[in-house]
């Protein structure tokens, strides 16, 4: 029997947005009242920048390295080796005043450490974390951080990186790969790389920074290349590019159309199982239209359909992506 | 086997040198690692599916190394993972940070499909170089009664191969920075990719045989860019280059139905397969901060595609068809020119307010002359001639995007947002002239709390078409009341909700809910309504900082109806478009809405990850432990009628059907469950010996793809691959010695 989905209404929606929001709201501003023994924190500038110009011996406000690792001794792990700590390059922490450059002076916190706490990037709110950051990570990859899908929702840069306790090979990440590490917030699509139909995002030889910028992107969809969906498939799949002499309108119009990037349990990524993908876009007479239904099917079936099953629709429309033939209108040359 | 052999010898001899080397690394030294060993899997049932995208073959292997080295300002890497294997990856880097960077990457990517494949056609099929014959005995013997097919079909008569593709790629890049401001940077890539594919054919409806497209494409990529930042400002400019070549821009196959070709019938057919293109952009991007933590930035690009000019093939294959007609033009004069430009403003004035703002447009112009013929030859059989013209359509379009969104932050971390996107979209060719869309949304973010966060998004869209040309449906034989998915119209709800709760700080409890549904209001046949339940949770918990431990579960629903109407035209004879029919006629099954149907599709996942993470136990032993599952039913409802809570008002509710009931698909069902145990002893800081072990089982029913359906590749009206969907279970074992310096 059909199945009998209950369609919620916008209002509905809205109302039941607005309680998670009340309730997480009414939740928030309990948290911000102190809990016995646990002092707040006062509000803390962002640590000034430190530029190129300063001097990189210590000033009365800055206390140098070796001061700072006399109680912190373990950041050590993770900064030594890294890119952060390259001296020969200018535009390094190293290079300045290393564990100040990003914590802020540490003059007044040497005196007295409770009064006077630095930069704490796991307690600062996204806006300073960010600001501390792109003071120097403001070009290339990143040039076009400040108003990108993840910063505007909250997302900081120690959201997903660590300078000193990063678990993964390359970048610095929180986690060991960037499939765990997206997987925090987009469970689904990251579960889609499970899929028999996917890309060898698992196998290692692609990741999602493969496809997107995270740090922002003229593309939609954080897309890193192109100006379109289309053009970023196309980069590698350029088999698909065209330009053929008989179009298909969803190739043109979007890869999405049909197939599914992140995963899918049908063959070739397809969204849904020809000929039933086929079917709602084409509804004409005879076989487009006809219902292909488990009396077509093999091995004992007088007349099994082909177009239930192997290829379905497609062993005939092979060209389905454009075809150059001059009788191609129909896909089948 | 032999280099793998001469790595892991290379590799050993390195062993007790370096394990004696307990001096501390010094500038200048050379560090690195190096993980190898053998390794073995046993595979019950489809081996190529389970390697898929990897080389697991058995014997020595070379899973990791890494070199690096420092001299003065220089720094030297290698990296190579998979080495000498199909998978293999193989990077050099050559630094010096902040000034330059050169790399050269050697990547490999294998795609097995099926070792198992099996096909008439003779030789070496994947290297077919676009031409696919098979023995003249087997073509005459389906000449004479297509009932031989599946009686010839016999390993003596064919070909067993491996259906595969490997992808190359070779890459090189630089960036250069001769300031703290300046940046130069290029990239040159060169992926050839062969094999073949599994692709179609076909000689008529009763006719249909799989083929093996040829792949043996080169794609040349090259980059260049520069970039100049200071204080406020940043501008950019930037010229991408991509040149496709495909050596088989056809496929000829042979007939399995027919030996010798006649006026009506060809003994063989010709595809045409993609051509070769080109891709040239060029852009240019400036952006500058402003007053008041505000940042404007405007992109442009503007960017060519163009095929090489090959001929166009001729209309058919078969060598005694007459009365062909010249072609209007000898070649395709395929050409498309985008223009793209995206404008951002951001601003954030006071600690409670932050707006941003973009616009975006893109313009694909198809500048393909319009192809027009009074002939087709459809199969490579006979002419069929037309009084009217067919005339080929080349779809262009032109997007135009509004955003924009205002937060406000009551309080640290908080921040309430509101935003709209307009979304208007032009298109030639299509059903409709012009689209709009219309959204609005509103998010609550929590974030920096110590103790929990949370993300949520609600979004409601309407699209509507404008211009709609339904005369462009009828009179390609579609029902008038079909709407394209799209560019239909619909209304769009979603709502996303993503917590994070840390109770304590080795403790962290996630929750993500997604659910949204699509309104096709107008579309009377094609996709109806699509929705989407997306529910998933998860607990880390790290109660050392040598331990760690992790379960998630995630349900993943899709569901979508769509629908048509079963028609014969003129069916019944005489019959008329109307409906109901004046007395003593009959409707034509077209316009009989007694004849409508649906399906109503329904994909079900259930995913499920365990694992475990120790690292430095008793100060020498790393554990690691996975465990995922993956469980997955597709469902496909015919109903035949009218839909309950999905019926327009234009549709008659309880018009009885006269179709017969249709007899349900069965369920698909794809089963995954994967395990690895990995454990490492070191020894020292320099050696460690690992022993791993992974583990896989994949359960699959799939009515279109399985062996029941598929295995039975030879019919008198189909001959097929065999490439098929086929349970396995697979175990991995591999020892490897470690060794860092």
């Amino acid at each position: 029997m059909g199945r009998h989905i209950t369609r919620i209404s916008p209002k509905a929606w809205l109302a039941i947005s607005l309680g998670i929001w009340l309730v997480t709201l009414a939740g928030v501003r309990a948290s911000a009242v102190s809990a016995p023994g646990q002092a707040t924190p006062p509000a803390q500038k962002p640590a000034p920048v430190v530029n190129a110009s300063q001097s990189a011996q210590p000033t009365p406000a800055f206390v140098g390295e070796d001061t700072c690792l006399t109680c912190h001794d373990g950041k050590k792990k993770g900064y030594e080796g890294s890119p952060h700590s390259v001296k020969n390059d200018p535009r390094t922490p190293a290079a300045k005043q290393s564990c100040e450059s990003c914590h802020g002076p540490g003059g007044k916190h040497v005196e007295d450490p409770a009064k006077n706490p630095l930069v704490r990037f796991s307690k600062e709110k996204p806006e300073v974390i960010n600001a501390v950051c792109v003071t120097c990570h403001n070009k290339g990859e990143h040039a076009l951080w400040d108003g990108s899908q993840h910063e505007r929702r909250g997302v900081s840069c120690v959201t997903c990186h660590s300078v000193h306790d990063f678990k993964s090979e390359f970048k610095q990440l929180k986690a060991k790969d960037q499939l765990v590490l997206c997987a925090t917030c987009h469970r689904d699509k990251v579960a889609k790389t499970d899929r028999s139909g996917h890309m060898p995002v698992r196998e290692g030889k692609m990741q999602c920074t493969t496809c997107h910028n995270v740090h922002g992107a003229t593309n939609v969809r954080l897309l890193r290349k192109g100006d379109s969906p289309a053009e970023l498939c196309t980069s590698c799949h350029a088999d698909k590019r065209g330009p053929f002499l008989w179009e298909h309108a969803p190739v043109r119009d979007g890869c999405t159309t049909c197939h599914d990037p992140h995963g899918s349990t049908n063959e070739r990524m397809l969204i849904t199982k020809p000929p039933l993908l086929c079917q709602r876009c084409h509804v004409a007479t005879r076989h487009p239209s006809t219902i292909y239904d488990a009396l077509l099917l093999g091995p004992t079936t007088p007349a099994p359909s082909v177009r239930v099953y192997g290829r379905s629709c497609v062993t005939c429309h092979a060209a389905i992506h454009g075809s150059n033939h001059p009788s191609g209108q129909r896909f089948i040359r | 086997m032999r280099i793998k052999l001469i790595i892991a010898s290379a590799a050993l001899l390195l062993v007790p040198a370096l394990a004696n080397a307990q001096d501390p690394v010094k500038p200048g030294m050379t560090i690195g690692k190096v993980d190898f060993g053998v390794r073995g899997t046993s595979t019950t049932g489809d081996a190529a599916r389970y390697e898929r995208y990897r080389d697991l073959s058995d014997g020595l292997f070379l899973e990791t190394a890494r070199l690096g080295t420092q001299k003065n300002a220089w720094s030297f890497d290698f990296l190579g993972d998979h080495v000498g294997r199909k998978d293999q990856r193989l990077v050099g880097v050559v630094e010096r940070q902040g000034k330059f960077l050169g790399y050269f990457m050697w990547d490999e990517i294998p795609m097995l499909m099926s070792r198992t494949t099996r096909t008439f056609y003779q030789g070496d099929v994947l290297n077919n170089g676009g031409v696919l014959q098979m023995s003249d005995a087997i073509q005459q013997a389906g000449q004479t009664n297509a009932n031989n097919i599946p009686l010839l079909f016999t390993p003596e008569n064919t070909t067993q191969f491996e259906l595969r593709t490997d992808r190359h790629i070779a890459e090189t890049g630089a960036r250069f920075m001769p300031t703290n401001e300046l940046t130069f940077n290029g990239l040159f890539r060169n992926t050839h990719r062969v094999g073949g594919i599994p692709y179609g054919g076909s000689y008529g409806h009763s006719q249909l045989v799989e083929t093996v497209a040829p792949i043996d494409h080169t794609t040349r990529d090259a980059d260049a860019g520069a970039e100049w930042a200071k204080s406020r400002y940043l501008l950019r400019a930037g010229y991408t280059g991509s040149w496709f070549t495909n050596e088989n821009t056809t496929l000829t196959f042979d007939n399995p139905w027919r030996a010798v070709d006649t006026a009506s019938a060809s003994s063989r057919g010709r595809h045409s397969l993609p051509p070769s293109n080109s891709f040239v952009s060029v852009n240019g991007m400036g952006s500058v901060k402003l007053p008041g933590r505000s940042r404007a930035t405007a992109f442009f690009s503007t960017g060519l595609l163009k095929d090489v000019g090959e001929a166009i093939m001729p209309q058919t294959a078969n060598s005694i068809t007459t009365g062909i007609n010249p072609l209007e033009r000898t070649t395709v004069e395929g050409e498309g020119k985008t223009m793209s430009m995206n404008l951002m403003f951001t601003s954030r004035p006071t600690n409670h307010l932050d707006f941003s703002a973009r616009y975006r447009s893109y313009d694909y112009e198809n500048r393909t002359p319009v192809f027009e013929t009074f002939q087709r030859v459809s199969y490579d059989n006979a002419v069929s001639n037309s009084t009217t013209p067919i005339e080929t359509e080349p779809f262009g379009m032109k997007r135009k995007m509004f955003d924009a969104e205002a937060r406000y932050l009551p309080m640290t971390g908080t921040a309430f947002g509101v935003g709209y996107n307009y979304l208007d979209e032009e298109r030639s060719h299509r059903v409709y002239e012009s689209t709009t869309d219309h959204t609005v949304r509103v998010t609550f973010d929590t974030v920096g709390n110590r103790w929990f966060s949370v993300r949520s998004r609600y979004e409601y869209a309407q699209k509507r078409g404008a211009g709609l040309d339904e005369e462009s449906l009828t009179s390609i034989g579609e029902q008038g009341g079909m709407r394209h998915m799209d560019v239909a119209s619909r209304n769009r709800n979603r709502v996303t909700l993503i917590g994070i709760v840390t109770p304590v700080s080795t403790l962290a409890f996630n929750v993500s809910v997604a659910a949204g549904n699509d309104d096709y209001l107008e579309s009377l046949f094609g996709i109806r309504d699509n929705n989407h339940r997306i529910y998933a949770g998860g607990v880390d918990w790290t109660p050392k900082d040598n331990m760690a431990f992790g379960a998630s579960y995630s349900r993943e629903n899709y569901m979508a109806l769509s629908r048509s109407r079963q028609a014969n035209p003129a069916t019944p004879t005489g019959c008329v478009p109307l409906y109901p029919a004046p007395a003593g006629q009959a409707t034509c099954q077209f316009d009989d809405p007694t004849r409508n149907w649906a399906v109503d599709t329904d994909d079900l996942v259930h995913s499920f990850i365990l694992n475990a993470d120790f690292t430095n136990l008793w100060s020498r032993v790393d554990i690691r432990v996975s465990f995922d599952t993956n469980r997955s039913l597709s469902t496909y409802h015919y109903i035949t009628g009218s839909v309950p809570d999905r019926t327009l008002p234009e549709e008659t509710p309880g018009l009885p059907s006269t179709l017969p009931d249709p007899t349900q698909l069965p369920d698909v069902k794809h089963n995954l469950d994967r395990g690895t145990f990995d454990f490492v002893y070191n020894f020292n800081r320099r050696i460690a010996l690992g022993a791993s072990y992974w583990y896989e089982n994949y359960d699959v029913q799939d009515f279109a793809l399985d062996a029941e359906s598929t295995g039975n590749q030879a019919r008198s009206n189909a001959v097929l691959l065999g490439y098929m969907y086929t349970p396995y279970t697979a175990q991995t074992g591999w020892v490897r010695l470690i060794v860092r310096w």
